[in-house]
């Protein structure tokens, strides 16, 4: 395996190098490149994406969660970053909406066959 | 001055389908056949007057004529001929003159049309199309007119993005474009019905080609644009959920429903309202997706050409394209035509189009759902979201994988109550073969759940459509001694359906090959340096720099070769554009069958090396093998010899 010039390593007790990549690398893919349009941090080559990356690796590394690394992010630079909006209450709506629309759906469908 | 006279032409025509339009909604209630023929006549002539208008603006951009602001813009002396004609709809303002030629060509179309389709419903499809003609020429004439002079000419042009200098990208936009127009076509059709109250059989089979049309270019344009965003932007994906995407992604998903939805319409006489709707929505969908794209409202990687009173006009062509129809939905649609009671059993073909149409249509709004989302959260209360693919893959794809599952079975279902024979023994053959592919599938390095399932989804549908194939052709048995009369059974035995359904299980197999098996590899190497990829080598033999037409290029060279017998040699580069001051970098991918080699040079000397992307993407190519196949399916389809003759014609005049 060839590392990747900007994900720099450092000692880890508890992951080996690769688990530390595939990490950042699943991190990074959920995480949008905010100069960029409409990229996630993973594809990116820019600066901050660049420095981003880092930055996650550095908290994986300082065995923070991936649910920790995530809510951090959004502290810092709001939901917006995170490509998988979380489901909170201003997200309702997006997370249930298409599943609301199947079950009225089937129950029309089933009013009609009915028929 | 020949620029002028395409102006001119252009505000010609303008007048006349305002004229034209009045006369049509004046000549509404008449039953003069006369009409008609004068309208037939406005489509050929608003046909020669586009095309002469948008001749000369092609023949502006072929001899670079730096005095039209768009040319300027977008064109640049030293560009190859076709970069030089394709420049044309690369931009705003033409993209939108190719938009009223395939519109006045399709007209001139549907006018020549000698079937049985009624005088009074041809009339109004011509009257509704000329229409969608004036407001877009208003739209051209007020906010984005071609033709714009420059008073003092520049030299040389700025040249065109060198990204949209590509031989796949001069073509998406034209075939894009096919099918978006051609919804406008289905859209006119719905129309005349709820105005003339006229729906049978005959509608359902003159409008049906022109879905099919519609449904084969989408497939096609979108294909074409996937596969340029795979080997140009160099980040190895092929679809990135981008709001532009999603916006010519609704209206193939509405042209699909639709196609299954008129087959109903057509066989059994059901679901008459459901596709009147679901054909107005087609277009709106279409009209939606320009105005996310032109508006400059969602932030993408294609947004090109924003400008906010461009987007205002295009929200109230929409709107009105939308809501008019809407309303003469609501108070006409009821008395279309009273769907008699018609018996059919769980297992038959009505209930499997049904399925079909719900998870469809469901799956339409679920991307409309993620695509606007954040714009409506952002003003309702300023919070800014994201929405990536996890979210559509959380949604979009589970409402998928029923209508893959029924996708399968359906085709050999019998219409009405009358159960299928051999039904359980296929379902069983079916069954068997996707058990077996599973298994195979478990035991691949790297399987994981989701992989298995996608796989299998792909597996099902392949054995169900060869084996509904089979059963099919041997059902009527083919003379295989006259090609024609063998060939042209096998299409009235729905060989399109056939392909179309097989390409999308190609498609899926590709899904599955990229999404979850595919290696990529990343690092700084320099010259003479050797990676390995499975059982192959790839060499990094050279770095050359080189000048093209109008760019500089930095290329290197690798080898790639298995057992010491070389394969392909690879050369990835970095091309400079200095008209435009831009670099774009071009990937070097050796295509096979089983997968692709995808190389990307990135920064660096022969000092320090140079950083060096590798990915080994399994089965991609597959993804728009099995779109060509839609297409091809679509096609071969649309010369499907209907024998049948209608039974029951209603009329409805108002």
């Amino acid at each position: 395996m060839i590392t990747p010039q900007s994900y720099v390593f450092a000692d880890n007790q508890s992951l080996n190098k690769d688990e530390i990549i595939n990490k950042t690398r699943e991190i990074s893919q959920n995480i949008r490149c905010l100069v960029c349009r409409n990229q996630s941090i993973d594809e990116s080559n820019s600066e901050l994406a660049k420095d981003l990356r880092v930055l996650i690796k550095g908290k994986i590394i300082d065995g923070l969660s991936n649910k920790e690394i995530y809510n951090y992010l959004s502290n810092r630079y709001g939901d917006y970053i995170l490509l998988n909006p979380p489901f909170k209450t201003n997200t309702i709506l997006l997370w249930l909406l298409p599943f609301l629309i199947l079950i009225s759906g089937c129950f029309v469908m089933f009013k009609f066959l009915k028929k | 001055m020949i620029p002028e006279i395409g102006h001119i032409l252009l505000i010609i025509t303008f007048v006349s389908s305002f004229i034209q339009s009045i006369f049509w909604i004046i000549t509404l209630g008449s039953r003069n056949t006369v009409n008609l023929i004068i309208l037939q006549k406005f489509a050929v002539t608003n046909f020669i007057l586009i095309s002469s208008s948008f001749s000369i603006l092609l023949y502006s951009f072929i001899i670079s004529d730096f005095s039209l602001l768009i040319v300027t813009n977008n064109s640049h002396s030293l560009k190859p001929l076709i970069y030089k004609i394709s420049g044309l709809w690369g931009n705003h303002e033409g993209s939108l003159m190719l938009w009223t030629l395939i519109l006045t060509f399709f007209t001139y179309l549907i006018s020549r049309n000698k079937s049985q389709i009624s005088f009074k419903l041809l009339s109004s499809i011509l009257g509704v199309q000329t229409i969608i003609l004036f407001s877009f020429l208003a739209f051209i004439l007020f906010t984005s007119n071609p033709f714009e002079r420059l008073e003092t000419p520049p030299i040389d042009g700025k040249g065109l993005n060198p990204l949209l200098q590509d031989p796949g990208l001069a073509f998406h936009p034209p075939i894009l474009y096919l099918g978006y127009v051609g919804l406008s076509v289905s859209f006119s059709f719905a129309v005349a019905a709820l105005i003339t109250g006229e729906i049978n059989q005959i509608w359902a089979r003159q409008i049906r080609p022109w879905i099919t049309i519609a449904w084969s270019a989408l497939t096609l344009g979108i294909a074409l644009g996937s596969w340029w965003a795979y080997y140009e932007l160099g980040w190895g994906g092929w679809w990135f959920w981008d709001p532009v995407e999603n916006a010519s992604f609704m209206p193939w998903l509405i042209a699909t429903a639709l196609l299954h939805s008129v087959r109903l319409l057509e066989t059994r006489l059901i679901l008459v309202s459901w596709t009147v709707l679901l054909a107005i929505l087609g277009f709106s969908f279409s009209l939606l997706g320009t105005f996310i794209v032109r508006s400059g409202l969602l932030t993408s990687v294609h947004a090109f050409a924003t400008d906010p009173s461009r987007g205002i006009f295009i929200l109230i062509i929409l709107t009105i394209a939308t809501g008019v129809p809407l309303i003469l939905y609501a108070i006409r649609s009821s008395d279309l035509y009273t769907e008699k009671k018609i018996e059919f059993s769980v297992f038959s073909k009505e209930t499997a189009l049904l399925i079909n149409n719900l998870f469809l249509s469901t799956a339409t709004l679920t991307i409309l759902i993620g695509t606007l989302y954040p714009l409506f959260l952002d003003a309702f209360n300023g919070e800014k979201i994201s929405i990536g693919p996890a979210y559509y893959n959380a949604t979009f794809a589970p409402i998928m994988a029923p209508v893959i599952l029924i996708m399968a079975i359906a085709p050999f279902l019998n219409w009405g109550t009358k159960i299928n024979n051999n039904f359980s023994k296929k379902i069983l053959f079916i069954i068997f073969i996707t058990v077996l592919g599973a298994l195979v599938l478990s035991m691949i390095k790297g399987a994981t759940l989701f992989s298995i399932v996608c796989g299998s989804l792909s597996i099902w549908l392949f054995s169900g459509v060869l084996i509904n194939f089979i059963s099919q052709t041997k059902l009527n048995n083919l003379k295989k001694g006259e090609f024609r009369s063998w060939l042209n059974q096998l299409i009235n035995n729905n060989l399109g359906m056939h392909i179309a359904h097989l390409g999308v299980a190609v498609f899926l197999a590709g899904i599955t090959g990229e999404q979850f098996f595919k290696t990529e590899i990343n690092g700084r190497k320099n010259i003479g340096d050797i990676i390995k990829i499975g059982d192959r080598s790839l060499k990094f033999d050279d770095v050359k720099f080189e000048s093209g037409p109008n760019y500089k290029s930095e290329m290197a060279i690798f080898t790639l070769s298995k057992n010491n017998n070389l394969i392909d040699t690879l050369k990835p580069e970095k091309r400079f554009y200095p008209v435009q001051q831009t670099q774009t970098t071009e990937a070097a991918i050796l295509s096979e069958f089983f997968g692709d080699t995808y190389l990307v040079l990135g920064d660096g000397n022969k000092e320090i090396g140079w950083s060096v992307r590798l990915y080994y993407n399994p089965l991609v190519s597959w993804i728009w093998g099995g779109a060509c196949l839609m297409a091809l399916g679509g096609i071969i389809s649309i010369f499907r010899n209907r024998k049948t003759k209608p039974n029951i014609i209603i009329r409805n005049t108002i």
